[in-house]
């Protein structure tokens, strides 16, 4: 059969082909390419306010990224020169400190607390308890008060004009920290009305406990308390304002 | 299907050259801003201490030449090196002489 | 052939002529680019034991970490993700722009001329000769002779877009044509700016120039080729159209626009002009922007037909790779924070990041594309989709390890412990060696993956695929046989005209 041009307009006439045959031939040899779907771009949702609330959050975000350095054009502005980073800076902020004065009167109250319940909150004691406010014994030396509560007290003794006799327990044991009995001796001479105003050092104690080496066991009497009464401390007082070492009692030099 | 219109050899040797002239034109223009825009107003700290120095040098050199002249001293004079410069050779060639004055050493 | 008279399969026929034009170039490109991925995780797999263990294999000099780590990502760079990028590019380009490709010898010559270039860097640079930069770790004459090598690949396809037939531009053609104008412009410029006037001693600009360099060759190259492939292959494998034009409208400018600025906060609290470095920080946040435009498209397109999800490991490859987008985005945003860029800045965490980048984002969609172009080109479809599925998850486990360990915990710990003044460095060292122990088991997970995946692309270039009419697909099929009935392709039945492509 002779192959006569096809005649676009009339393609059913031309009997050449077999068109099942050729569509076949081209489909199995490219199946994939003949399986293939359609690409499509005309989605048309609108675009969500959650879009536009997470774009606006990591706007803004980058915003304050991008101004968070207060001049663009200026280096000398968010560099520091000669800036180098100390390890000591940060080991001193954690040393608890503070002012002598105030770090005497917290620890003293503490102290104090065991106290109360006798001397009374107000320092004022009672019938059968002597005052420490206006005391003599607390006031004159910080000897007397402190072997006192070191030791205990027993018999008659005449504290403030009134007579009382009784027994007092030892408060503390030999063994306490210096800077608990420099507080104790500073918070009562300076509470309930008293001011004397002496600080004492840490290591001035170790004369209080010199002294509680060398006697004998047993409770103070009035008549030992009262020879305590004139001895006084040697050595040099804190300055108001020393800063100190709220655990060791340490001095912590000023900058 | 229909023809591409769009299709035709001059549009793709128009891309091409353009193409190519695009990629060369950035990579020339790189090159030309690098090397040809000088930047005069420059410091290095080292040119500056060696600038000194040599300032420094030259001055000492002057005055210590002005030390090694030429001088006359009663019965001595004082020369430059460089007057001995060519005498020199000649010395070290020469044997070693007998100066007169006695020693306890014997040479082999 | 003009006996053939309907349009569908005249389009059916014009499609299988490009891919059979294309067939060479682009099957050697993937080739090629899956040995190179291989040859590259096996040198980051060295370099990452040598990061605990640097006592491994020290008799061989070529293997110390100062080489293998640049030698791992050069091979990366240039020799898998460039080429991948030009082969989903060229025959991207050309399908898109329904022109087949006549210059296909000169593109595989290029292509061969880019492998020996590349192959002769990876040797310099194992052998001490690298440059040192990062990203750029090639002598320069090869750099040069790449960059050269890419204009004879990349012209074909700006032509083909220009001699396109009229009609609608996709979505994955503007990327393309960006990509394509985008890489020669990062590469000469970092090249020459970074690399060629080093002689001047003008260290610090050539420090911020390869620091943007390294954003903008992922931002620019990278992350839109791998857009192009996921909106190509979103709506083609699903059939359902882009879920919002607008959106794609909106991300792609929106990377236009950000994503040049990037790379310099690695440069925080150097010398150089304030506002470059705060911009970059301030542009590493904005690309989430894009990444969430692209996040929302794909997913959606993906998820109006869940069978194709269940099915196609092409979509499964894109879908994770959109994932991977956003993933890598935020954690180079949070990275970018001034609070946290302090602990970022100098740590691992920089490296970590860009392997999820490289291998989450860009590597993902480049396999998804790869697993649907290979079949077409080569006229076989995949052998086992057990390789794949094992692929694919090893692979996740792989990126997740190095994301997790390197990028959050590793990167953090590090640049906390360089914080602490009074160690020393080397004992910010030592508390890294958990971390790159499970770096190694990312990457050992990785190359189980490569290996796999190189099988299984050598057979297929081996023409050893099935010869099938039905795809390699992930679950059995449903009864209903979508694809008309299964069989050997040579002794198929004439199927009737009525069966055409949906």
């Amino acid at each position: 059969m002779s192959v006569q041009p096809i005649d676009p307009k009339k393609p059913d006439l031309e009997e050449s082909v077999n068109v099942a045959e050729q569509h076949a031939a081209v489909k199995n040899a490219s199946s994939a390419a003949a399986r293939e779907q359609q690409l499509r771009e005309n989605g048309l949702e609108p675009v969500s306010i959650w879009i536009f609330i997470a774009v606006s959050l990591v706007a803004i975000v980058a915003g304050s990224v991008l101004f968070s350095s207060n001049n663009l054009f200026g280096y000398d502005k968010f560099v520091k020169s000669g800036y180098v980073q100390d390890d000591e800076v940060s080991s001193e902020v954690l040393v608890p400190k503070g002012d002598v004065e105030s770090v005497y009167m917290v620890k003293g109250a503490g102290i104090y607390k065991q106290c109360m319940g006798c001397h009374q909150p107000d320092g004022k004691g009672n019938a059968s308890y002597p005052p420490l406010a206006g005391s003599e014994y607390v006031i004159d030396s910080p000897v007397s008060v402190l072997m006192a509560v070191i030791n205990g007290v027993d018999g008659p003794i005449t504290v403030a004009g009134k007579n009382y006799s009784g027994q007092m327990a030892k408060q503390i044991n030999k063994s306490t920290s210096n800077l608990e009995l420099a507080s104790l001796a500073y918070f009562l001479q300076n509470s309930f009305g008293n001011k004397v105003g002496k600080i004492y050092t840490p290591d001035q104690m170790e004369q209080i406990k010199i002294l509680n080496k060398d006697r004998s066991e047993g409770y103070c009497t009035a008549a030992e308390l009262d020879k305590y009464r004139d001895v006084q401390l040697e050595g040099d007082l804190f300055e108001p304002g020393t800063i100190i070492n709220k655990k060791t009692g340490e001095v912590i030099a000023p900058e | 299907m229909e023809a591409n219109q769009r299709d035709t050899p001059l549009r793709r040797f128009n891309t091409f050259f353009w193409g190519l002239a695009l990629f060369l034109v950035f990579g020339i223009a790189c090159f030309v801003i690098k090397n040809f825009i000088h930047n005069d107003a420059k410091y290095d700290a080292a040119d500056e201490a060696g600038r000194a120095r040599v300032l420094k040098r030259e001055q000492v050199e002057k005055e210590q030449s002005a030390l090694l002249s030429y001088k006359k001293e009663g019965n001595s004079v004082q020369l430059p090196p460089s007057a001995l410069f060519s005498i020199a050779g000649e010395l070290l060639g020469t044997e070693p002489e007998d100066s007169g004055v006695p020693h306890n050493k014997t040479f082999k | 052939m003009s006996t053939i008279t309907s349009p569908v399969l005249e389009d059916t026929k014009l499609r299988a002529d490009i891919d059979r034009s294309l067939r060479h170039p682009v099957m050697f490109f993937f080739a090629s680019g899956a040995v190179w991925l291989a040859i590259s995780l096996l040198l980051g797999t060295m370099a990452s034991i040598k990061t605990h263990a640097p006592d491994f294999m020290s008799c061989c000099s070529f293997l110390n970490y100062g080489r293998t780590m640049p030698a791992h990502m050069s091979a990366l760079i240039y020799g898998w993700g460039a080429q991948a990028a030009f082969g989903v590019i060229i025959w991207l380009m050309s399908r898109l722009s329904r022109q087949e490709c006549k210059k296909s010898g000169i593109i595989l010559a290029a292509g061969h001329w880019w492998n020996l270039m590349v192959a002769i860097g990876t040797v310099c640079v194992l052998s001490g000769s690298g440059t040192g930069v990062v990203w750029m770790a090639f002598p320069q004459a090869i750099m040069i002779s790449l960059v050269l090598t890419y204009f004879f690949i990349g012209i074909w396809a700006v032509i083909a877009f220009r001699v396109r037939r009229g009609g609608h531009i996709y979505i994955s053609q503007w990327y393309l044509l960006a990509a394509l104008f985008w890489f020669p412009w990062v590469v000469i410029s970092g090249l020459m700016f970074g690399q060629l006037f080093l002689g001047d001693g003008d260290a610090l600009m050539v420090t911020a120039s390869t620091a943007w360099f390294r954003s903008a060759l992922m931002f620019l190259f990278f992350t839109p080729v791998a857009a192009a492939s996921a909106y190509y292959i979103a709506p083609k494998v699903t059939g359902r159209p882009v879920y919002s034009y607008h959106l794609a409208i909106f991300g792609f400018w929106a990377l236009a626009i950000v994503g040049p600025w990037t790379g310099m906060d690695r440069m925080m609290g150097a010398p150089i002009p304030a506002f470059m470095q705060f911009l970059s920080a301030g542009a590493a946040v904005l690309l989430v922007v894009p990444a969430i435009a692209l996040f929302i498209n794909i997913i959606k397109t993906a998820a109006s037909n869940k069978d194709a999800l269940a099915h196609s490991p092409s979509l499964r490859f894109t879908v994770a790779g959109a994932m991977g987008m956003l993933i890598f985005t935020l954690m180079g945003a949070v990275m970018s924070l001034p609070s946290a860029l302090k602990y970022t800045q100098f740590s691992i965490a920089q490296y970590g990041l860009e392997l999820t980048g490289l291998l989450g984002f860009f590597s993902m969609c480049m396999f998804g594309a790869i697993y649907f172009i290979v079949p077409r080109i080569t006229n076989r479809e995949w052998i086992s989709a057990k390789m794949i599925s094992l692929h694919f998850w090893l692979f996740i486990y792989g990126i997740v390890f190095i994301a997790i360990f390197y990028t959050f915990l590793g990167g953090f710990m590090h640049g906390y412990a360089l914080e602490q003044v009074g160690e020393s460095i080397m004992a910010s060292s030592g508390r890294l060696y958990p971390y790159a122990i499970g770096l190694t088991t990312g990457f050992v997970f990785l190359l189980f993956a490569i290996f796999m995946f190189c099988c299984h692309l050598l057979f297929m270039w081996l023409r050893l695929g099935r010869r099938s009419n039905h795809p390699t697909l992930l679950s059995s099929h449903s009864p209903s046989m979508p694809h008309g009935p299964e069989g050997d392709l040579d002794k198929l039945e004439p199927m009737d005209s009525n069966q055409v492509a949906h």
